[in-house]
């Protein structure tokens, strides 16, 4: 039947225009049920709900296993206490675990080892002083030993 | 008497051959001596110059080296105030905090005659108004120190006074250099910190001796205060061979005081008594609980549990069992009795009551009519005398602390947490360190009377309450997990500490965690390496003594005839073990500064600042302790005090060399912030003392926290007379 081309024509051409139409019609509710950005996931408010959001947290593991998000920890809160945590703890307190808020030298300590250097550096000024304070002492009294009379004056 | 030449000797008669001779004399005498005069006066006469010209010159030096130090003293005065010019010029610099490539001369400031008044003064007593001094100031910055979190700047100040008399042309110059160190004084991350402890403390719970931090409270709920408990040194036991270093990692625990820390509840504060059908049972709890869920049919978790193997090792259905075959043991004898039936039943199983028909039976028609009851209650509860808990049925708790005192003692002390959110337990506080809160859970299914069917025959039976004891391991249903559930909160029945909780979840929510390691973005150190921020190059350093008594000497003024420290940057003593910084006659400080004390102890009272807006002192004890000496019963401390010794390996020390404080006998209110290796059980603490710590919001949060110091000592002098 479709050897006919005018039919086939015709046929096609049906087809594309009940597709657009269908289009046209079922518009609105895809646009509906299209998936939101991340744009429209956020809120106004300012403080971050636990296990909404992650943050960069150390815990001394790796990347890949410290992602101390705010999701409830296995390890930290045993699942057997179900609910009683956000019975106990709302989490609409009015106070995030935004560490950023803090400029990073807040965040950042120094190394123990600059501590351990700054140990030995006052470790040897130390002795260093001694030993210079040592040294004029012994000049000093071999000064006075050179002086006729004992270092006494000569007159 | 002398005999008087005769006159015709003198002046013999004209005439004789010496006439005139005795004029002659006296002639010559007077031509030489003449002679004599002119060439003395003509020779000596450029020297009195030269003496005269240099008595002048020394003069005018002196004048302008007076100027010199009139200028130095304003120098002194003003460049730690940010509101003079040259303060203001120190103040751009710490703001911008720019790389420094060679000399940059930061202030400029001249001083005519009428700034440098003394000076001037003494010109005119001196010279009259033949003369004046001006001068000129600079302030040169020429290194950036930097390897610190806020950089240090180095430089000089350049003061060049003139004097210029009336006389001469030519004025004379005095220039006179002397090094600065701008240095920023915080330690942001420290800083945030209310208390540091790194060394597990046992006694943080203690009842007697309580430690209160109030956290810095802002309008920006991002920003709080901070606080770290270690567990360095936790006691090895079998639960934790290694103490801190075992695999898992040991916890802080906190007890709740419900009565007390009832703010950090919430909602879920709603005391109350079990609902039992002895009344004294429900009397005696009363009080004593700070939730109680109502009585739940057991029937709706019956499915969870198997009837021949969850029941037959508790022992008060086991007891019961007993006492039912014990009584059926007597008319065993007679067929087709309810006793002989119960008997053969007990015989067939063995005696064991797993294999029981009759057990089985018995617990089933428990199961249809236990109610089974809990509610949270609080260590202080569970540990006081006649404690509720010593009574069936709520004793089940026991077992935990049989279990720990062999597992781990640790966990059986106990307490009151410190008030780690203020006195009113409403001041946010990040805690640091594997921290967790703990309560209790006592549950039981109360006595019930029910009719036990046991082939076709009712019996009315009275069934006593049952504990819930506490299983490490599930042993039997009470310790069993159910599935379903009872409720939300409930999925084992048995009595039990509630212990895994962060302490953080009272401010921040049911999803916090407790972070073993200090904050840090990423790669940061564990606790027990943290250490004041310090520049290694110790060329910030404004001063350094060899001892304590070398600093108290030079650093503790008279003021207002009271001693006062007097702080100028940062001082560095070397120090002795054996020799303390004494600063317990010292109560008030003034200026900003940091004392860093390599060996040593610091004996300390109480402590203000004369400006307490402006003023500001660190303590930082390397290898020492801080010991409380005060005349009353608490010293007042308004500085940020540290005491934290570094070792090779920081993540095991002895305790003899960890710095911390002693108490003395005397509690303390600590304005500012304290981090110590060690508590030391708190020791020395009073009963009924207390360790007050307000964090401070001017050392959290400085405005201005640098101090620049001006060197003691010229570092250039150099003279330009006049000619």
């Amino acid at each position: 039947m479709l050897n006919d081309p005018r039919l086939r024509k015709i046929v096609i051409r049906v087809v594309v225009v009940s597709f657009a139409l269908t289009l046209l019609v079922a518009a609105p509710y895809i646009a509906k049920r299209m998936p939101k950005g991340e744009d429209g996931k956020k809120s106004g408010s300012k403080v971050i709900r636990y296990g909404t959001k992650k943050f960069s947290w150390n815990t001394g593991q790796s990347d890949e296993t410290d992602s101390t998000s705010g999701d409830i920890s296995a390890k930290q809160l045993k699942p057997s206490f179900g609910n009683l945590p956000n019975e106990l703890f709302p989490g609409n307190r009015p106070f995030s675990l935004d560490f950023h808020k803090l400029p990073l030298d807040y965040m950042v300590p120094q190394q123990p080892e600059v501590t351990r250097t700054v140990l030995r550096k006052i470790k040897q000024f130390q002795v260093a002083e001694l030993a210079a304070f040592e040294a004029q002492q012994s000049m000093a009294k071999n000064y006075e030993r050179s002086q006729p009379n004992g270092g006494t004056s000569n007159e | 008497m002398r005999p008087e030449a005769p006159l015709g000797l003198i002046f013999p008669p004209p005439g004789s051959g010496r006439r005139g001779f005795v004029l002659f004399l006296v002639c010559t005498l007077a031509l030489v001596m003449m002679v004599m005069i002119i060439g003395l006066s003509r020779h000596k006469s450029g020297a009195v110059l030269q003496l005269n010209r240099t008595i002048e010159q020394e003069r005018a030096v002196t004048l302008a080296q007076a100027g010199v130090n009139e200028m130095l003293a304003s120098v002194k005065a003003d460049i730690n105030d940010r509101e003079t010019p040259i303060g203001k010029a120190i103040f751009q610099l710490w703001k911008s905090r720019p790389a420094i490539t060679g000399p940059n001369v930061i202030f400029n400031a001249s001083f005519d005659a009428n700034r440098l008044k003394m000076t001037n003064q003494l010109v005119e007593e001196t010279l009259g108004s033949r003369g004046d001094v001006s001068g000129q100031l600079s302030l040169v910055v020429t290194e950036r120190v930097a390897g610190i979190p806020r950089p240090a700047y180095l430089g000089y100040v350049e003061l060049i006074a003139r004097a210029k008399y009336r006389n001469y042309p030519t004025e004379t110059k005095v220039k006179e250099r002397r090094e600065i160190r701008i240095v920023d004084l915080s330690d942001p991350f420290l800083d945030k910190y209310a208390l540091f402890v790194k060394t597990f403390c046992r006694s943080l719970n203690s009842p007697k001796k309580r430690i209160i931090v109030q956290g810095v409270t802002t309008n920006d709920p991002g920003k709080y205060s901070f606080a770290y408990f270690g567990n360095r040194s936790y006691p090895a036991c079998p639960e934790f061979p290694d103490g801190s270093k075992s695999a898992e990692t040991p916890p802080v625990i906190l007890d709740l005081d419900f009565d007390k820390d009832r703010y950090l509840l919430g909602s879920f504060y709603q005391p109350g008594a079990f609902r039992m059908k002895d009344s004294r049972l429900s009397q005696l709890s009363d009080g004593n609980l700070f939730f109680v869920n109502p009585p739940v049919a057991f029937s709706k978790v019956s499915g969870s549990f198997s009837l021949t193997t969850d029941f037959h090792k508790t022992s008060e259905l086991v007891t019961i069992y007993k006492s039912i075959v014990d009584s059926a043991r007597a008319g065993a004898d007679q067929e087709g009795t309810l006793s002989y039936m119960i008997y053969q039943d007990y015989l067939k199983a063995g005696g064991n009551p797993a294999n029981s028909e009759a057990f089985r039976s018995l617990v089933n028609t428990l199961m249809g009519s236990w109610q089974y009851q809990y509610g949270y209650t609080d260590y202080t509860r569970i540990t006081q005398d006649n404690s509720f808990v010593s009574q069936h049925p709520f004793v089940g708790i026991f077992d935990y602390f049989d279990e720990v005192a062999k597992s781990n003692p640790m966990r059986a002390t106990g307490g009151k947490m410190p008030l780690l959110f203020g006195e009113a337990r409403n001041t946010p506080l990040y805690v640091e360190g594997p921290v967790f809160l703990r309560f209790f859970k006592i549950a039981f299914t109360d006595k019930i009377e029910v009719n036990f069917d046991l082939k076709d025959q009712i019996v009315p039976v009275s069934f006593p309450a049952v504990a819930m004891h506490y299983e490490k391991t599930p042993e039997t249903f009470s310790g069993k997990v159910l599935n379903p559930p009872v409720d939300s909160r409930t999925n084992r029945l048995m009595s039990m500490p509630i212990e895994h909780f962060s302490i953080n979840n009272f401010f921040f929510g049911a999803g916090s965690i407790s972070a073993k390691t200090p904050t840090a973005v990423k790669g940061g150190v564990e606790g027990y390496d943290v250490f004041p921020a310090f520049d290694q190059s110790l060329r910030s350093i404004a001063y350094y003594y060899q001892t304590a008594d070398e600093f108290i000497k030079d650093r503790v003024r008279l003021i207002d005839g009271q001693k006062t420290l007097d702080l100028d940057g940062i001082a560095l003593i070397a120090g002795k073990t054996d020799q303390a910084l004494d600063l317990s006659g010292v109560q008030k400080y003034r200026g900003k500064g940091k004392i860093i004390l390599g060996e040593g102890k610091c004996n300390i009272g109480d402590l203000a600042p004369l400006k307490p807006d402006e003023d500001y002192l660190g303590i930082y004890l390397m290898y020492g302790r801080f010991v409380i000496k005060s005349s009353g019963p608490a010293a007042d401390i308004h500085a940020s005090l540290v005491a934290t010794t570094c070792f090779n390996d920081n993540s095991q020390t002895s305790a003899s060399a960890e710095g911390g404080i002693e108490f003395d006998g005397k509690s303390v209110n600590l304005l500012g912030n304290l981090v110590v290796d060690n508590l030391f059980e708190m020791r020395g603490m009073p009963e009924g003392g207390h360790l007050r710590i307000v964090h401070d919001p001017g050392l959290y949060f400085p405005e201005y926290p640098v101090r620049v110091s001006v060197g003691q000592t010229r570092s250039l002098l150099a003279v330009d007379y006049a000619q």
